[in-house]
């Protein structure tokens, strides 16, 4: 198997878009590289793996950080949801039942997750020059959390044996009321990161159309 | 943004004017003397880095139709930067001992 060969297999550990990027001009590179050097041996080829490894590393690691973002998001999500809900069972009296001001708590829990989640994402996540990434965060910051607010709503219907489609006409407000984002067992937990993968993926779709790709690219 | 190390050299490469890919590794290890060999992978994630940050720009292929890269305006601005603190970092080196004084 000649070099260039096991250099193309290498390329392979990058992410399938860097690699359609710069693939070409990288086997160039390396193939240049070795003629001038007129290298072959065991140290040659130990830069060139440590090379490999530690850049398409950081390539990969950087292709997941939509997945940290989704994380990110089901975290505040949760913690939201969780203290709203017990912020509410705490100060309960029956005075104040009734839908609006059930649902008040719930619209401010939620304003709060969709900012917190921007907030957390920008500081942690994202260098600030990068645009793509700022594209990202805020697509998933207001996308994921909605959707696991309305999956975990389905899944505790579902659970409870009351159709969320049926449902839905009567009680389209339970939504922000009921079950909320609290996992009650691991099915739902799981399913909630079912609905972080899915929604992130379809924003990540919808936003890296083939023409923001090539203006990305340029 | 901060360049990395690497970062840096290649903007530093690219004021000499437009560079390819290999070219550019080999620039980088004659201004470091050496001391900074980069590999086709270092190199390539860097030039993805300065492009999404705006710092460098594709330009016309060279004659073995191989891509080129430029500096652009903000690129200089930053590696001026990036110098700039490099080079108070040295001069509070030596106010602090840590280097011999020139003088």
């Amino acid at each position: 198997m000649t070099a260039d060969r096991i250099y193309r297999l290498l390329l392979h550990l990058y992410p399938r878009r860097f690699r359609e990027e710069y693939g070409d001009e990288m086997l160039a590179a390396f193939s240049d590289m070795r003629r001038r050097h007129r290298a072959g041996g065991v140290i040659f080829w130990a830069f060139v793996l440590t090379d490999t490894f530690r850049a398409a590393g950081r390539e990969r690691l950087e292709a997941m950080r939509w997945l940290a973002t989704a994380a990110c998001g089901l975290l505040v999500t949760t913690m939201a949801g969780d203290v709203t809900a017990w912020t509410y069972r705490y100060f309960y009296h029956p005075y104040f039942e009734g839908i609006t001001i059930r649902v008040l708590p719930y619209g401010a829990a939620l304003g709060f997750v969709l900012g917190a989640s921007v907030a957390i994402a920008q500081r942690l996540l994202f260098p600030s020059s990068e645009r793509r990434a700022h594209q990202w965060m805020l697509a998933s910051a207001v996308a994921l959390p909605v959707a696991v607010l309305f999956c975990s709503a389905a899944v505790d219907r579902a659970v409870t044996g009351v159709s969320p489609i049926a449902n839905i006409h009567p009680s389209v407000l339970d939504i922000f009321v009921l079950g909320l984002a609290q996992p009650r067992n691991w099915f739902d937990l799981a399913t909630q990161f079912g609905a972080m993968a899915t929604s992130a993926i379809v924003v990540r779709a919808l936003l890296m159309t083939p023409r923001a790709r090539s203006r990305h690219a340029h | 943004m901060t360049p990395t190390r690497a970062e840096f050299h290649v903007l530093l490469a690219l004021l000499d004017g437009p560079r390819h890919g290999y070219g550019l590794m080999q620039d980088v290890g004659e201004l470091s003397a050496g001391r900074l060999q980069i590999g086709p992978g270092t190199l390539y994630t860097a030039i993805k880095r300065l492009r999404t940050a705006r710092l460098i720009s594709e330009t016309d292929a060279d004659d073995d139709r191989r891509r080129c890269y430029k500096l652009t305006r903000k690129g200089r601005t930053v590696a001026e930067e990036e110098a700039q603190r490099l080079s108070d970092l040295v001069r509070l080196a030596r106010k602090r001992g840590l280097l011999p004084s020139t003088s």
